[in-house]
């Protein structure tokens, strides 16, 4: 850029004023404000006008506003060229809840500027905060947040405004760039419980009915051709009388198994306590001031969360299935990572969560041998009819009921508590109907049920062996 | 940046909702016309700049805060008499000055934002030189004789006047 070259000084000043017009749209640009205006008519003309008609009050009350206008363009006027800067510092992508973490905000402003309003996070609130105003200057700001709802949600988002002394001119209101972040679902610490193991694989924590090399004593028999010899049990053959009589027996022990676990869960529909918001959107019952508590949706989803680290943790393989959105099923694996992309996977099915027309549970999804557990309120026959169907092909089938309990009539209308018993029958009906069928049902509550559930699970193990051997 | 001075926000201590400031501006919009109304002005002017104290009020980010200011300062001119430098001038002074810079403030600052009190430090410290400065000013002019002025002085002032106006358009050309 010369002055030999006007071409380029041409393009160089339409170049600027293209910046100019789309700074100004976005709102990164010095723009004088009323203040200034203002200050500068009031305080020349005050003045001016008390000087030629001799009032003393006129120029006294122009002067302070004449005054500081002045002081403050000659302090703007030694500004320097660089614009405000406002961003966020990087975050993970991925969070635990109820981790403490502080979410961080660099501000750069010259020392001329003198305020900055911008949206801060605030703790256990979800969103981007509201906005604080603070003192221009060179520091970071640091929030600590601490949420326990799990989803993705944007954290951050420093809209700001910075404005010059006196607010006669501002930079701004700048939209700042969101950050996103997600909350993998909470894991409730589950005992172990045990599985049906799958029959096929030699390898993992249960014990199965094939014969192998645990520990465990399945039956003393009398040897056999491919025996090991370690496995003679010298002490029994000798009170059978051999070598003379009586026959060389063997020790024979149980192998082990891994197991196969598919969450199902129903996203369909997300219901809480209290009837009177079943029918209302997401934002009216955001209105609400009272707390918000957990949700069919949400119940599912820590359930499963909770259920696959369980299983996973003792080496088990778990899948995931959407019933509502079967292409966001998971294939069952094993593993840490495993457990990650899992919850991950939750929080994907509770973002896209919604009514679908009939629940999905495709066979392929669910191996033989491997134990179904279905999640889901049962506020249709077409979640029973899936849980019905899924027994007759996997090995066990478990329903857990995640409808909010105790549920709540709807007080504005005067057929509320008719209209809760009839929702109440159904459901009973439905979850015994699921019983007739041999499917057990459970019902997810807080902490203190887990251990209960899972002794239920070994007792559902139990009657489907029982039923397989009869 | 990792050298930058860190500020952590944990919670609303130290600050205040912006409200306040709106409910200060209110009052300042108030006293200015309660003390026009010991000048003696007429009830129509009174109701007429009550109106617009209002409309500064709700809306700070408009001519209404300059045109209150510019009324009460006429109406000093215009209605009041004797002493230039009398309790009501020095009192419409402070609060004209209060209430420019409180309209800026107010205008730039969002809905159900909460302000930390040290935002509020340096405007009120600069209110305060420059006050500072206006009753100085008060004072020498209240000493001085009341007399005819000779012409070469207001022609003085009157250029002076031009002077500042040119510097304040250099200022905002260079700004």
């Amino acid at each position: 850029m010369t002055v030999a070259d006007p071409n380029l000084q041409i393009d160089d000043r339409r170049g600027r004023r293209l910046l100019d017009a789309l700074r100004r749209r976005t709102g990164q640009l010095w723009q004088p404000t009323d203040s200034l205006r203002r200050g500068l008519v009031l305080g020349i003309g005050l003045v001016a006008f008390g000087a030629l008609v001799h009032r003393l009050e006129a120029v006294l009350v122009g002067a302070p506003l004449l005054i500081a206008t002045v002081f403050t363009l000659s302090r703007l006027s030694r500004r320097g060229s660089e614009p405000p800067l406002v961003r966020a510092v990087p975050v993970p992508k991925l969070i635990e809840p109820f981790s403490g973490r502080s979410l961080s905000i660099d501000i750069s402003c010259d020392p001329a500027d003198e305020l900055l309003a911008v949206r801060v996070p605030e703790n256990r609130t979800r969103g981007p905060g509201r906005v604080h105003v603070l003192p221009a200057g060179r520091y970071r700001i640091r929030c600590p947040i601490r949420s326990s709802q799990w989803g993705e949600a944007v954290v951050l988002r420093p809209d700001h405004l910075v404005a010059s002394m006196d607010a006669l001119s501002i930079y701004g209101p700048v939209v700042g760039v969101a950050t996103r972040q997600i909350t993998l679902p909470p894991i409730d610490a589950l005992p172990a419980g045990p599985l049906p193991p799958r029959p096929a694989g030699l390898v993992g924590a249960h014990r199965s009915r094939r014969a192998g090399d645990t520990t465990d004593l399945r039956a003393i028999r009398p040897f056999a051709p491919g025996d090991r010899p370690r496995r003679v049990d010298w002490r029994v053959s000798l009170r059978s009388g051999f070598p003379d009589a009586g026959a060389l027996h063997v020790r024979e022990r149980y192998a082990d198994a891994d197991a196969e676990v598919v969450i199902a869960i129903d996203t369909r529909c997300d219901v809480g306590h209290e009837l009177v918001n079943w029918a209302r959107s997401e934002a009216e019952r955001g209105r609400s001031r009272k707390p918000p508590q957990p949700s069919s949706l949400d119940i599912t989803i820590r359930a499963a969360s909770s259920l696959a680290a369980c299983y996973l943790r003792q080496g088990d393989r778990v899948g995931l299935v959407d019933l509502g959105r079967p292409a966001l099923c998971l294939e069952p694996g094993g593993g840490a990572r495993h457990l990650l992309r899992f919850r991950h996977r939750l929080v994907v099915c509770g973002q896209s969560s919604g009514w679908a027309l009939r629940p999905v549970l495709r066979p392929h999804l669910v191996r033989a041998g491997a134990m179904v557990v279905v999640l889901s309120p049962f506020l249709d026959d077409a979640a029973v009819k899936i849980a019905v169907v899924a027994s007759r092909r996997a090995g066990l089938v478990v329903a857990v009921d995640v409808l909010p309990s105790p549920l709540v009539a709807d007080p504005e209308v005067e057929y509320g508590e008719a209209a809760l018993a009839l929702i109440k029958a159904e459901h009973r009906m439905r979850i015994e109907a699921l019983a007739a069928h041999g499917v057990p049902v459970l019902n997810w509550g807080d902490g203190a049920v887990t251990a209960a559930i899972l002794r239920r699970l070994a007792v559902g193990q139990r009657r489907h062996v029982a039923r397989a051997a009869r | 940046m990792s050298s930058m001075p860190v500020v952590t926000i944990v919670d609303r201590r130290g600050t205040m909702p912006d409200w306040v400031l709106r409910l200060g501006l209110a009052a300042v919009a108030g006293g200015l016309v309660a003390v026009l109304s010991t000048e003696g002005a007429p009830p129509g002017v009174l109701i007429v700049l009550a109106l617009v104290a209002l409309a500064a009020v709700l809306v700070p980010a408009s001519p209404a805060a300059a045109v209150l200011g510019g009324g009460a300062a006429l109406l000093l001119a215009v209605y009041g008499g004797g002493d230039p430098v009398r309790p009501a001038v020095l009192a419409t002074v402070v609060l004209v000055h209060l209430l420019h810079v409180l309209s800026g403030l107010v205008a730039v600052i969002p809905m159900r934002a909460r302000v930390h009190l040290t935002v509020l430090r340096r405007p009120a410290l600069r209110f305060a030189g420059i006050q500072a400065v206006v009753f100085a000013m008060a004072a020498l002019a209240w000493r001085l004789p009341r007399s005819e002025t000779p012409a070469l002085i207001e022609i003085a002032a009157l250029l002076g006047v031009t002077g500042v106006a040119a510097v304040v358009l250099m200022l905002l050309r260079r700004g």
